[in-house]
């Protein structure tokens, strides 16, 4: 299977065009089943397609720190991608099932990759990864026209005091998760393991769960020109608020 | 016109926000938001669009809502979470 890298960091608006080009093309089977490990520079918030901006994000804290806030096309909740503390995958192949097995399906490729660093993992579902009770990955998806795309993050060292400040969680599901704050709710790799975890390890155990998971090897490729062209058509919608502001 | 709102996190699914514009006994606006999943795209908003002008009773709701059923693909809430809470709106 393909594996397209940008762990030197990658533009939020950027990387989303990229994803959707490739499900897009895959969908008219003019794309390759592709997994992508990317990070995101400048960090960036990323929100569900169905959520309500202003009900997910503190838009101030975010305008004063710089951050990007953009809309996925997948559902699901609302992620702070730390440039400096988050690996973000995203797996597009063709989707034989419903979103709800192959989440739980390929979820388990990142239980396997905090396996590989050390750590016991869960998965919780729908879409989450545990360690010690807490979450340490989210993932989404979409199946547009036969294909899927899957993604999520995996937290090694994301600032967890900015994420605090940065999202807005009802408090029915704090109560729910039996806490009082997102950051009691999440941790990162290197608070589990007590030491830095670089990228580079993140990214090298994702590429092997997911090996696992799939039973596929991964070859380094690159983009091919339709996506790129794709791609860059795409970006201007996430870069507008028309898009990112819809809800 | 009136607005209402209800906000639920559903058992073992995701939260699920509804908000609804009153106009007169009919539903003049609607929006379903929340961390759920859904698809194809652009269904929800068919949902949404296909919900105005309807008269607010749960019933007819229901009927709206039931055309969707088999053309949509839910993951964290269900159908008949969607027409509860908007029932829980109009009451």
């Amino acid at each position: 299977m393909r594996l397209l890298y940008f762990l030197n960091g990658i533009p939020i608006h950027r990387i989303f065009s990229i994803e959707e080009a490739i499900l897009r093309l895959k969908a008219e089977d003019n794309a390759p089943d592709t997994l992508m490990l990317y990070v995101m520079r400048p960090s960036a918030v990323s929100i569900g397609y169905f959520q309500r901006i202003k009900d997910t994000v503190n838009l101030e804290v975010a305008r004063s720190l710089g951050i990007r806030v953009v809309r996925r096309i997948t559902g699901g909740g609302a992620v702070y991608h730390d440039g400096n503390g988050e690996v973000t995958y995203g797996l597009i192949k063709l989707a034989r099932g419903l979103l709800i097995d192959l989440m739980k399906t390929y979820c388990e490729g990142i239980a396997e990759a905090v396996r590989c660093i050390g750590l016991e993992a869960e998965l919780k579902p729908i879409n989450d990864i545990v360690v010690h009770g807490r979450k340490v990955s989210g993932s989404a998806g979409t199946i547009f026209k036969g294909a899927l795309l899957q993604h999520g993050t995996l937290l090694y060292n994301t600032d967890l005091e900015i994420v605090e400040r940065l999202l807005k969680v009802p408090k029915e599901k704090l109560r729910i998760h039996g806490v009082k704050s997102i950051k009691a709710r999440i941790t990162t790799l290197s608070i589990e393991l007590g030491r830095t975890v670089s990228k580079e390890e993140v990214a090298e155990a994702l590429t092997k769960g997911f090996s696992k998971i799939l039973n596929v090897k991964f070859f380094k490729g690159e983009l091919s020109e339709k996506e790129n062209k794709l791609a860059e058509k795409i970006e201007t919608k996430y870069k507008s608020d028309s898009w990112n502001f819809r809800r | 016109m009136v607005h209402k709102e209800v906000l639920k996190k559903i058992k073992g699914g995701k939260m699920i926000k509804i908000e609804v514009e009153l106009d007169k006994g009919r539903i003049a606006n609607v929006v379903i938001s929340g961390d759920f999943f859904a698809y194809p795209l652009g269904a929800i908003e068919n949902i949404e669009r296909s919900l105005k002008g309807k008269r607010a009773e749960k019933e007819e709701i229901k009927k709206t809502i039931d055309q969707f059923r088999g053309k949509c693909t839910i993951v964290g809430a269900t159908f008949d979470d969607i027409v509860d809470l908007l029932a829980q709106t109009l009451s």
